[in-house]
């Protein structure tokens, strides 16, 4: 009832808008009755205005089409009427109704088509609108409505049914009997699903953001964020809802969403440690006095300060730190991570995204499954991951280990590191490493190439012997030796890509 | 005293042979006694030693056409080499092969008209080319009548062949490579600027300094501001985003699609959903969902096939889930038109 109200208000305010906006509107009723199949198929594709379609028990299909358009002035009007055309095609056996208005129009008039159709109970019904509110009744065939905003409404239904909607809200009323299976999703939307409470009855929920809730026992069970469980008993139909967005309620007839449940388990309140954990929603904090941890299955994590260490997880969301002053665990299911000063040991995993880190002052471990790196300082033992994207660390002061799928890797060493460990690594890029014109190191460097005439190996470091051969096809060049009389071992590597190893005076660049 | 940073200032026009007389004898004569500026002038022509990496491409016949027409005008005497190429492929060496500003410095250098470049004193950067137009290609023929007996400056002369393809027509034939440095300077609007900037982008195997990725990077900054935005730059980036097998190269041109997203044409559009479909790397599809978003937002209509791929990745349960959210806040902020 909810979704019917806020629907119906929507569309007086739209009505309204578009009223104060047109100067003229014209109003044209069109009424056609065509023979139909009882086994036929029945077509409705209508991109703006209502549609309502009603099962009957005769043997021809009656469509009742309401043709409105609101115009600026008399000849935007006219070219409005011309240009929204109703077309009726097909036989007996498949009727297709639909109507056209061309994608891109003056925008001195605005249209659209009202539907009532009454058709044959027995046929199979297609509609596909892109705002309206659809609204089927009493129909024994399969239905497939396919919406992109506004509201299905699916009343008595026997046969099969299938809704795809993308903003649109879905309420679906069980019939008293013989109810078959019936599949409603949608992407923004809520979906509601009335049955009597006797019905018996499968249920499949999945929803990412919203919530699952029921007035019925339910017997169920997770596995993974969807829902799987049984009404009044094993068997039965199976009614399959997803929500990405949105809400999902399923009510026994004569109850209200307020008294509904959820199926999911009850959310963690703080642990014996007093640490605080929470769920299902973002968080966005200006500063936390001691250790933080936070799981949330979907939203993003800003946090300005966090005085102590921190735990936090998002299933998928942004995370944005300012300072820490412990250690940081941060793990993402997807999203970009962008993290400021980390006095403490840092670990940042995201499954997709960028992650930048402006300081990482006792390094750590920095891993993407896609999505560029880069840091601006680590001053510990940091291991950098990616699996495609860049790498960059500006100021490395401390031993450094990089590796990516697909990617460059720039690693500048700090001013005033005289050696230090680095390994960078690539499987398609190049490696970029900068250094003091004193660096001393133990340098392995391999480029292996499809090129038999590269030379993709280039050291401003006096000291390395380079060496070539023929593998398999490819061209393997090694460069190695001591520089600077030798120190910590810089091991290089990168396939279809060169390797360039460059001095600079003494501040690295900022 | 001569000023070693005005002579250095001097030396791309060297290589294109664009200086005057004198001031390429002073250069010269300075280069031989300046042991930093011999060292600066070697690295030039090292760079330059580069050039001749060329992909192999057919003359366009138009292109060819009015090339030889121009060079064959009584009016003018141009002094034009060909090019052909190695396998290597270099960031100028390619720019220069494809821009139409042909005949580049060291032909312009020696046209009897002076169509010399134009230095902009108060922005060096900024050259102007006038009043002609050239077809910078990768190679061609030119009649012997049609070059200055004078040879100028010092060209490097490379891939030296003879021939003599039929002998009883009188004619031989000589194919060498010419490197030497071009810069070429223009406004970012300059069509052969975008073209120049749009051909080296597309090309995967084009050697770009320090990287591609920073180049994209650049070529964003400059074309970001709404009244700088460049459709071509946008189709080139849509280009690099669908074929460059390098994922932080795509990454770089997603991103930066989504800033030159009021520019994006049904290409662009096309690009961004294909990367969103297929692309193996999953920062790659954030961002092609965010570039979608912004083209949303300026208020270009999403056509249906895009919005079915939308909701498709919104629902895909194996999909990464911000990939997913992100298509679902795309989708709820569409107001059908």
């Amino acid at each position: 009832m909810m979704i019917r109200r806020l629907f119906a208000a929507g569309l007086i305010l739209a009505s309204a808008t578009a009223v104060r906006a047109a100067q003229v509107t014209s109003n044209q009723r069109i009424s056609k009755e065509l023979p139909m199949y009882i086994g036929g198929s029945f077509v409705l594709d209508n991109p703006f205005g209502d549609v309502t379609v009603i099962g009957t028990d005769d043997t021809k299909v009656l469509v009742i089409a309401e043709k409105t358009v609101s115009a600026l002035d008399k000849d935007a009007l006219a070219e409005g009427v011309d240009q929204t055309e109703l077309v009726v095609a097909g036989d007996g056996r498949r009727r297709v109704v639909k109507t056209l208005i061309p994608a891109v129009h003056s925008g001195s008039w605005t249209s659209g088509v009202k539907y009532t159709v009454r058709v044959p109970r027995t046929v199979h019904l297609i509609v596909t609108s892109g705002v309206s509110h659809v609204h089927i009744i009493g129909m024994r065939a399969t239905v497939f409505v396919k919406i992109f905003s506004g509201l299905v409404t699916l009343e008595q239904l026997t046969g099969a049914s299938t809704v795809e909607a993308t903003n649109a809200s879905v309420v679906f009323n069980a019939p008293d009997r013989g109810m078959t299976d019936t599949v409603l999703s949608t992407v923004n939307g809520n979906i509601e699903v009335h049955a009597p409470s006797g019905t018996r009855f499968r249920w499949e929920a999945a929803t990412m953001k919203g919530d699952m809730l029921t007035t019925f026992p339910v017997h169920g069970a997770f596995m993974g964020a969807r829902f799987s469980g049984t009404i009044n008993g094993e068997g039965g139909p199976l009614v399959s809802t997803r929500s990405f967005m949105g809400k999902i309620v399923v009510l026994q007839n004569g109850t209200s969403v307020a008294a509904a449940k959820s199926v999911r388990p009850l959310p963690g309140g703080p642990d014996a440690s007093g640490i605080q954990t929470v769920e299902m929603r973002p968080l966005e904090l200006l500063s936390v006095q001691g250790f933080l941890r936070y799981v949330t299955n979907l939203g993003n994590i800003i946090i300005g300060e966090i005085h102590g260490n921190a735990d936090l997880t998002t299933g998928a969301g942004e995370v944005q730190l300012g300072s820490v002053f412990g250690d940081c665990s941060v793990v993402s299911r997807g999203g970009p991570l962008n993290l400021g000063n980390i006095i403490g040991t840092l670990s940042a995993r995201t499954e997709a995204g960028d992650v930048r880190v402006q300081s990482a002052r006792k390094g750590g471990t920095i891993i993407t499954g896609g999505g560029t790196i880069r840091v601006n300082y680590t001053g510990g033992d940091t291991r950098l991951q990616s699996g495609g994207g860049d790498i960059f660390v500006t100021h490395a002061d401390g031993p450094i280990n990089a590796e990516t799928q697909s990617g460059d890797i720039t690693i500048t060493v700090d001013g005033d590191t005289r050696t230090n460990k680095i390994t960078a690594k690539t499987a398609k890029g190049n490696v970029m490493i900068n250094v003091l014109a004193t660096f001393a190191a133990d340098v392995d460097a391999t480029v292996i190439t499809s090129d038999p005439d590269s030379n993709n190996i280039t050291s401003d470091l006096a000291g390395l012997q380079y060496r070539r051969e023929q593998i398999g096809g490819k061209t393997k060049l090694r460069a190695t030796g001591k520089v600077n009389g030798g120190g910590d071992r810089l091991e290089l590597y990168a396939e279809d890509g060169g390797i360039q190893i460059s001095t600079h005076a003494g501040a690295p660049p900022q | 005293m001569v000023d070693c940073h005005e002579m250095r200032e001097s030396m791309p026009l060297l290589l294109s042979e664009s200086l005057d007389h004198s001031r390429r004898e002073l250069t010269h004569q300075h280069i031989e006694t300046c042991a930093e500026c011999t060292a600066e002038w070697n690295a030039y022509r090292e760079t330059w030693g580069l050039l001749g990496a060329l992909p192999e491409v057919e003359v366009p016949a138009q292109v060819r056409e009015r090339f030889l027409s121009a060079v064959s005008n009584p009016g003018a005497r141009p002094n034009v080499v060909s090019f052909t190429r190695r396998p290597a492929m270099k960031w100028l060496a390619q720019a220069a092969a494809v821009v139409v500003l042909a005949g580049g410095g060291y032909f312009a250098g020696h046209r009897s008209t002076d169509v010399r470049p134009a230095i902009n004193v108060d922005n060096p950067l900024v050259t102007s080319v006038q009043p002609s137009q050239y077809s910078l290609v990768e190679s061609r023929v030119i009649p012997a009548s049609a070059l200055s007996p004078d040879i100028q400056g010092r060209p490097n002369i490379h891939n030296v062949q003879f021939t003599d393809s039929d002998a009883s027509d009188n004619k031989i034939g000589l194919s060498f490579d010419v490197t030497s440095r071009m810069t070429v300077t223009g406004s970012p609007s300059d069509r052969s600027m975008i073209r120049l900037l749009s051909y080296v982008l597309e090309d995967e195997n084009s050697d770009v300094a320090p990287s591609r990725t920073q180049a994209i990077e650049w070529v964003r900054k400059m074309y970001a501001a709404p009244q700088h935005g460049q459709p071509e730059i946008a189709d080139a980036l849509a280009k690099v985003l669908r074929n460059d097998s390098h994922s932080g190269v795509r990454i770089s041109a997603v991103d930066s699609l989504k800033t030159l997203s009021g520019s994006a044409s049904a290409e662009t559009r096309q690009a961004l959903i294909e990367a969103l479909k297929n692309d193996p790397n999953p920062a790659v599809r954030i961002k092609a969902v965010e570039a979608l978003a912004n083209i949303a937002h300026s208020g270009t209509p999403l056509d249906a096939a895009t919005l079915d791929t939308l909701r498709a990745k919104a629902s895909q349960d194996d999909e990464n889930m911000y990939v997913r959210v992100k298509a679902a806040e795309v989708l709820s902020n569409i107001r059908p038109q």
